[in-house]
């Protein structure tokens, strides 16, 4: 069974605590800006394909690689894949994208990247995210919804 | 001779077929107008009877008489005739088997049945019954016979030796009807554990075994009511019933175990845990390998939490067999196999505690060592010196918080076991390195990290026998420091939860090392450059009160400890003023906390009664004196309501004669404004202490302290002066009326009375005298204070179900349709459904009548409806809100009931442009979606459409985020039910992902996605 | 002071009006031969048809359960009587329409997964797909309106986007996401690829003659347009060749233009005019320069709208007959007319 798995040892990181809540998010008459804690908040929770922890704990994805900005609604997400092997690296960015797609305005162009020089098969995984053809396509494919859609479920084990 | 009656009877039954006529005989024997033998010789005819079917109804009837008598009726001798009666005619055609088992089933229950009886019964069953061939409720009759004889004739059956497990095998081989298998699966159990089944033991196995694992998934709305989990659990008890299936089963669960599907694991292992405990521990030998296997897998990558807990089980479960073996079978060597294959496989993950394995390794290995107390003090003595060595040498955030994780769980494991002098806790030879290294933990800069050596701390503190005194002055010093030092709330409440149990164990090194300290930091005022105490001193401050309540765990230190509050109290507010309020409240907080854990100690109560309450008295005349002639009041109401929470909790506790000098006391003190027995040095001189006087003063807020005491004593214990209390309060709620401050505590003190009131005619009184007061002046009873008042009354009279009650609804509802006071009139329904503290509670010894928010409810659901239908426009939502208020005291079955009928007001609730409203309503919503999704799901056209209109609401984010999460709390309906609004839902939001506030992006965030994944398999 | 310098003409691109209708992305918008209905596809699983009643565009007809999945595209026959659409469900439907009903008639069934695009030869008589399994069909269409595949073409390595006719000859071409763009023709009994076309440097998503077929323009993942031109086998440029066949020589790239995607470019046979369509959810139109070279023409942005559309614009179509009206789509679900004034 351990074999199965690209990693079956991977390193734990710690989560961030919860963003706290400040007094001008509660006044209903400020604007608040989308930032990249926001965006970091939308996939830290994404479930890892393989094992029962969250992209953040395997610092796939880190607040620090997320780019936002508001103004010219763009969305830049680098994620890292555990190993630069990582077979289940498509599927990782095809998460965070459906993710993304799923939680944010529409205005945002949003691109999802592996992290420069992290993975084997970089410059087409990368291709293969950008390809929003491709990315509507699969999301029609049964199969590969319910494995995206278990990534972005709630863990029963929390 | 049968009766002519008896004899039509029998007739019209037989021939007729008419089936009610068996009750008119069992009625006539019951009466004793027959016998039973009388009605088999009246019965002859037809039993002869050439007609197979004439016979079939014959037997009928006297099976369908008996099971309508009383199992003690029959005498032996009928018994017996009985018994060979039915097993003659079991023997008779086919069609006759089945009338004849019922009244075996009668026969198995009599009380009188002769031995020899079942034997027979049973064997004539096996013999000419081809249980197979019955229809699934006669076989039911068949397991009944059978299991009821098991239970109450099992010596009997026990003589038939294998004749009768032969014969039961024979009758539930093949069985497939869910209904029976559970009680056949009940008998197989039995059988297994009382009879030699040495040569039958595969058969029996197997015709049980070949359920394994269960599959049934009862159809919707199955009118049997039979779970999975109940065939599950029958039939693990057959397997786990006797040590010689070992042999067949383990195999079978060795297969289960390494197939794909995931209930088949989880009920794999959970039945080898149950099989663990009955199977001897050599038989477990030649597969504990592969069990160890099989299990590290589901507990290293299944990440799934159900089998990772069911393989964790079952693993401790092996450990607890195998040991069990050194001491039954003299086998020392398996358990050292199997723990040595476990130290190897989990030893090098130990050393490296910032991967994924260390935590999941560290539950695996604490699952053996909780095995038994063998295995426990093997794998202490193996791992917790290699992560002790870890824990000096980590020097990241994870990998320590790692480290100690797994060590409090070792500490966890070794305090389920009951250590003595002889064989002490294995962890006795770690404790100086565990405790330097929690110590240096202690003050560590991570919060983290912090709270879990305080959490060690404690843990290592509730085992016996392993730290020395100066171990625990050492703990209590550094837990101290600790909380002096830290400002996170978390880190705080795991040292004061330590701080708690050290006290109540060892109150001595609290009281000569910690108290001592905290009382001196508590008194020095230490003061900035301006002279005013400075702010940061003042939180420290907190914490140290904090502190000194979390201590008082132990009668001693209780008692030192609220000595010390209250004296600080007093001290600290003649010393500062204004700002010093809060402080004064934080106090009177802290001093509640120690008097609710002291009124448990006995021997308490009286230091309390004589000291402490005196002492509250004392202090509150003296702050009333100083403080309410000024403006404050707010703040002085809520420290009078924390003094008087003190009260009462020692009220609650006192006997009758400590509540009866203290009730002359008190009520002495407000009537009469002196008071000897309680010597209190505060109060003036000279008449002036007039705190229920009719023209509000300074100590008017004290009539808060007066409640504390006369709505806590139980009913029995008389109110000294009742009338008279009585009519001073109706006499002030008139000039209370137009003080400053809405006399809320008097309307609570008035109507706690009146719902005690056991003297009808004083309460006909004071209602007649309050109803004067509350109409005579026209302005009152418009007046908004007027109907905060008479919501008060009617919650009294609601609260105890008194018939005055019904009138003063009705008047409250009435009240609803003004323009003036109808919105104070709908908090009045809020104020009758609402549970508090100090009055009118159970606990409180309140009369409060069973469900009498039901009760409420129904009895003027009706009303309001009307009145909503009729209202003008400007105050329907008055009524809404009335009903919305009734609703959130409401438990589920009762709106279920009721619902269907209000459903359309909560709908337009949500349409009124009112934000209180809308939000309860939509409260209401989300409980619903749980508690009736059939309700919400017949309404859900009327509501989506309405939620998504409030999730873009301009004026409220609240509203925005409460629709939201209704929207959000849909997605647990049945799938048919709201998959067609997904597509719908999903548009929709996409707008709301772009409002202007990050909290309701993110609620709305949740929501779409939560929509997304409906059909997602497993959620 | 007047300044040329960012547009250089007054041309404007002005809004008609917007088609509401289809509930999820529209992906493809095409006119019908006469230039009197627009049909478009969308994920929605629809088809729409859009005709003008009056001075109103309104839906005239949808198109329903012909497919399981996402439209990606539909073509109109040159006789105008019927409709292509390519699925993500690995079929392409044909629709006729009879007294302005339609009809599916046939289901084409042998790509092994999502069909891209489709397109019918001038001659009616031919049709071509294309699909991620990355192979190009072209099917034959029988006298009584059967269909049969003529070939399979396997020249690409990757996903092919899109497949089109030339205007005259019997030659097709399509481009892939292997960042190449394909010519094919009929030999002997068989079709091959005659040409391999490379120059873009990322995934090909259009590629389309002009009026004459003698240049192709073409659009990409790599930001910029491309113009193509053909050297017959002799040209006076003395470009090489090779036998019968012309050689294609990338003579124009445009680029700087755009900051994302180009999914798609149309260019005009009635006016010569290049729309093009962009992830940055803006409509660019090009024009060439008067008196530009052939061998290195010049093109210049005529004008932009840049908010277009609220997400990306999938696809653009200029009308065959009404000179400057242009039609739009997006993923924000509206499609939108265009009208060129100024020119």
């Amino acid at each position: 069974m351990s074999s199965r798995l690209d990693n079956a040892n991977p390193i734990i990181y710690q989560s961030q605590e919860e963003r706290e809540i400040l007094p001008e998010d509660e006044d209903d008459n400020i604007e608040d800006k989308v930032d990249s804690r926001e965006v970091f908040d939308l996939i830290r929770c994404i479930n890892d394909p393989e094992h029962p922890l969250t992209l953040e704990e395997l610092n796939v994805v880190e607040n620090d690689r997320v780019h936002v900005n508001n103004e010219e609604n763009r969305v830049q997400v680098e994620f890292t894949p555990t190993i630069p092997h990582c077979s289940m690296a498509t599927l990782i960015g095809l998460s965070i994208r459906v993710k993304l797609l799923r939680s944010l305005p529409s205005r945002f162009k949003v691109d999802v990247v592996i992290t420069p020089g992290s993975h084997a098969s970089e410059d087409a995984v990368n291709k293969q995210l950008a390809d929003k053809e491709r990315v509507a396509a699969a999301l029609e494919n049964s199969h590969l919804l319910e494995v995206v859609n278990q990534c972005l479920s709630k863990r029963k084990n929390g | 001779m049968a009766a002519p009656l008896f004899k039509n009877a029998v007739t019209n039954f037989v021939n007729d077929h008419k089936d009610s006529a068996s009750t008119e005989v069992a009625n006539g024997i019951l009466k004793k107008e027959q016998t039973l033998l009388e009605l088999v010789e009246s019965l002859g005819e037809y039993l002869t009877s050439t007609e197979t079917s004439t016979r079939a109804r014959a037997t009928r009837l006297l099976a369908d008489v008996l099971s309508q008598l009383p199992f003690n009726l029959l005498s032996t001798k009928e018994a017996e005739v009985l018994t060979a009666f039915f097993c003659e005619k079991l023997q008779d055609h086919h069609s006759i088997q089945p009338p004849s088992l019922k009244g075996l089933v009668y026969l198995s229950n009599a009380m009188h049945l002769s031995n020899g009886c079942a034997e027979t019964i049973c064997r004539t069953i096996f013999r000419y019954v081809h249980n197979q061939s019955l229809s699934q409720s006669d076989r039911w009759l068949v397991y009944s016979v059978i299991s009821n004889f098991l239970h109450n004739r099992l010596q009997e059956l026990q003589s038939m030796q294998g004749d009768f497990v032969y014969g039961f095998i024979q009758a539930m081989d093949a069985e497939k009807d869910p209904r029976n298998l559970i009680l056949a699966f009940r008998c197989a159990r039995i059988v297994a554990q009382n009879f030699p089944i040495s040569v039958f033991a595969e058969e029996l196995f197997e015709v049980t075994a070949c359920y394994f694992p269960i599959d049934f998934s009862p159809p919707p709305n199955d009118p049997f009511g039979i779970k999975k989990e109940d065939l599950i659990l029958g039939l693990r008890g057959c397997l786990s019933a006797s040590p010689k299936f070992a042999e067949f089963c383990l195999p079978l669960l060795v297969e289960k175990l390494t197939s794909d599907i995931v209930s088949a694991k989880i009920d794999s292992l959970q039945t080898l845990t149950a099989c663990s405990e009955v199977y001897y521990p050599d038989s477990l030998r030649e597969f504990q390998s592969t069990f160890f296997d099989c299990i590290k897998k589901e507990v290293f990558y299944s990440g799934d939490a159900t089998l990772e807990a069911a393989s964790l089980d079952c693993f401790k479960a092996l450990v607890k067999a195998l040991s069990r073996g050194i001491s039954q079978q003299g086998d020392r060597k398996s358990l050292d196999d199997f723990l040595n294959e476990i130290v190897n496989e989990c030893q090098q993950h130990f050393l490296k505690p910032e991967l994924k394995m260390m935590l999941l390794t560290g539950r695996l290995v604490c699952a053996a060592a909780s095995g038994s107390e063998t295995s426990c003090c093997r794998l202490v003595h193996v791992c917790v010196p290699l992560l002790l060595e870890q824990a000096s040498k980590c020097t990241l955030m994870g990998q320590r918080k790692n480290v100690f994780e797994v060590l409090s769980w070792f500490i966890t494991v070794t305090a389920e076991f009951q250590f003595g002098e002889e064989d002490p806790n294995p962890l006795v030879m770690y404790k100086d390195s565990f405790l330097s290294h929690y110590i240096l933990l202690l003050s560590e800069t991570k919060p983290q990290l912090q709270v879990l050596a305080a959490t060690c701390v404690r843990k290592i503190l509730s085992l016996t026998g392993i730290l020395s005194e100066t171990d625990i002055d050492n703990i209590a010093d550094n837990l101290f420091t600790c909380v002096m030092q830290t400002t996170v709330a978390d880190v705080r409440q795991s040292c004061y939860s330590a701080l708690s149990l050290l006290s109540s164990s060892s109150p001595h090194t609290v009281i000569s090392r910690v108290l001592p300290e905290l009382v001196s930091r508590l008194n020095t005022y230490p003061m900035d450059a301006d002279g005013e105490p400075d702010t940061k001193i003042l939180t420290s401050k907190a914490f140290i009160r904090e502190t000194m309540a979390s201590i008082a765990s132990h009668p001693l230190v209780i008692e030192k400890v609220s000595y010390q509050l209250i004296s600080h109290l007093q001290s600290s507010h003649s010393m500062e003023k204004e700002r010093n309020l809060e402080e004064l409240c934080h106090t009177a907080k802290c001093l509640f906390q120690v008097v609710s854990t002291g009124v448990s100690h006995q021997n308490l109560l009286g230091f309390f009664h004589s000291n402490l309450l005196p002492a509250i008295y004392d202090f509150a005349i003296s702050l009333c004196k100083e403080y309410c002639p000024r403006e404050d009041n707010i703040k002085i109401e809520d420290l009078l309501s924390s003094l008087a929470c003190s009260i009462r909790a020692v009220v609650m506790h006192l006997d009758k004669i400590q509540l009866e000098t203290l009730l002359n006391s008190v009520v002495k003190l407000y009537l009469d404004g002196s008071c000897e027995d309680m010597k209190l040095k505060n109060l003036p001189q000279t008449d002036k202490f007039r705190p229920l006087q009719v023209e509000w003063n300074e100590y008017s807020p004290m009539v808060t302290l007066l409640t504390s005491v006369l709505c806590a004593v139980p009913t029995h214990v008389c109110i000294p002066r009742e009338t008279e209390i009585l009519h001073i309060l109706t006499q002030l709620i008139k000039s209370w009326c137009s003080s400053r401050y809405p006399p809320t505590a008097l309307y609570k003190l008035l109507a706690g009375l009146v719902n005690k009131l056991n003297n009808e005619e004083l309460l006909q009184k004071t209602l007649d005298n309050l109803q004067d007061v509350l109409n005579k002046d026209g302005n009152v009873e418009r007046g908004c204070l007027g109907v905060v008042c008479h919501s008060w009354i009617t919650k009294a009279l609601v609260t105890r179900g008194h018939k005055s009650g019904r009138e003063f609804t009705e008047k409250l509802i009435k009240f609803l349709a003004d323009a003036d006071v109808g919105k104070e009139a709908s908090c009045g329904f809020e104020i009758i459904v609402t549970e508090y503290d100090d009055i009118m509670t159970k606990s409180l010894g309140a009369n409060v009548r069973m469900m009498y928010k039901q009760r409420f409810f129904v009895e003027n659901i009706a009303l309001l409806t009307e009145g909503f239908q009729s209202s003008q426009p400007e105050v329907k939502s008055n009524y809404l809100k009335a009903v919305s208020h009734l609703l959130k005291g409401l438990p589920v079955q009762v709106l279920m009931t009721e619902l269907p009928k209000t459903f359309p007001l909560l709908v337009k609730s949500l349409l009124c442009d009112d934000i209180d409203l809308q939000l309860s309503t939509m409260v209401t919503f989300s409980d619903l979606t749980h508690d009736a999704p059939d309700l919400i799901a017949k309404n859900i056209d009327s509501i989506i459409p309405q939620l998504l209109k409030l999730s873009r609401y301009e004026a409220s984010m609240k509203v925005r985020i409460a629709a939201l999460k209704c929207i959000r709390g849909l997605t647990v309906l049945p799938l048919h039910i709201i998959v067609p609004f997904k597509a719908s839902i999903i548009r929709a939001l996409e707008s709301v992902l772009d409002d202007k506030k990050r909290l309701v992006r993110k609620e709305a965030a949740g929501a779409r996605n939560e929509w997304f994944l409906l059909e997602t398999a497993e959620k | 002071m007047i300044d040329y310098s960012v547009t250089g003409y007054n041309i404007m691109l002005e809004p008609v009006c917007t088609l509401d209708g289809h509930q999820e992305t529209v992906w493809c918008v095409a006119w019908n031969p006469s230039g009197t209905l627009l049909a478009s596809s969308s994920s929605d699983k629809t088809i729409r048809i859009w005709g003008q009643e009056g001075d109103h565009w309104v839906c005239k007809s949808v198109l329903m359960e012909g497919h399981q999945r996402t439209i990606r595209s539909v073509a109109w026959s040159p006789c105008g009587n019927y409709l292509a659409s390519a699925s993500f469900d690995a079929t392409t439907g044909i629709w006729s329409r009879k007294e302005g009903e339609f009809e599916c008639i046939a289901t084409l069934e042998g790509h092994e997964n999502e069909v891209k695009s489709v397109a019918w030869a001038p001659s009616g008589s031919l049709l071509a797909t294309c699909s991620r399994d990355k192979s190009v069909w072209i099917w034959e269409v029988t006298e009584d309106e059967e269909y049969e595949c003529a070939s399979v073409l396997s020249s690409h390595t990757q996903d092919v986007k899109y497949v089109t006719w030339h205007p005259t000859k019997e030659m097709l071409a399509s481009c892939s996401y292997d960042d190449t763009i394909k010519l094919y023709k009929e030999e002997i009994d068989d079709w091959t690829c005659c040409n391999t076309l490379q120059s873009h440097q990322s995934t090909v998503w259009k590629v389309c003659f002009d009026k004459t077929g003698s240049r192709l323009l073409s659009c990409g993942d790599d930001k910029t347009l491309k113009i193509w031109q053909e050297y017959p086998p002799g040209n006076p440029e003395g470009v090489v060749t090779v036998g019968s066949d012309s050689a294609w020589k990338c003579v124009c790239t445009l680029s700087g233009y755009f900051n994302r995607t180009v999914y798609n470019v149309d260019w005009c046979h009635t006016s010569g005019l290049i729309a093009t369509a962009g992830g940055d959810d803006a409509i660019c139109v090009f024009r060439e320069e008067e008196c530009s070279d052939k061998n290195q023409p010049s093109f210049s942005l005529v004008t932009t709208v840049a908010k277009a559309h609220l997400q990306d614009v999938n696809c653009v179509a200029w009308n065959p007959k009404t000179p400057g009206l242009l039609a739009s789509c997006s993923d924000d679900r509206h499609i939108k007319l265009w009208q060129i004034t100024g020119l």
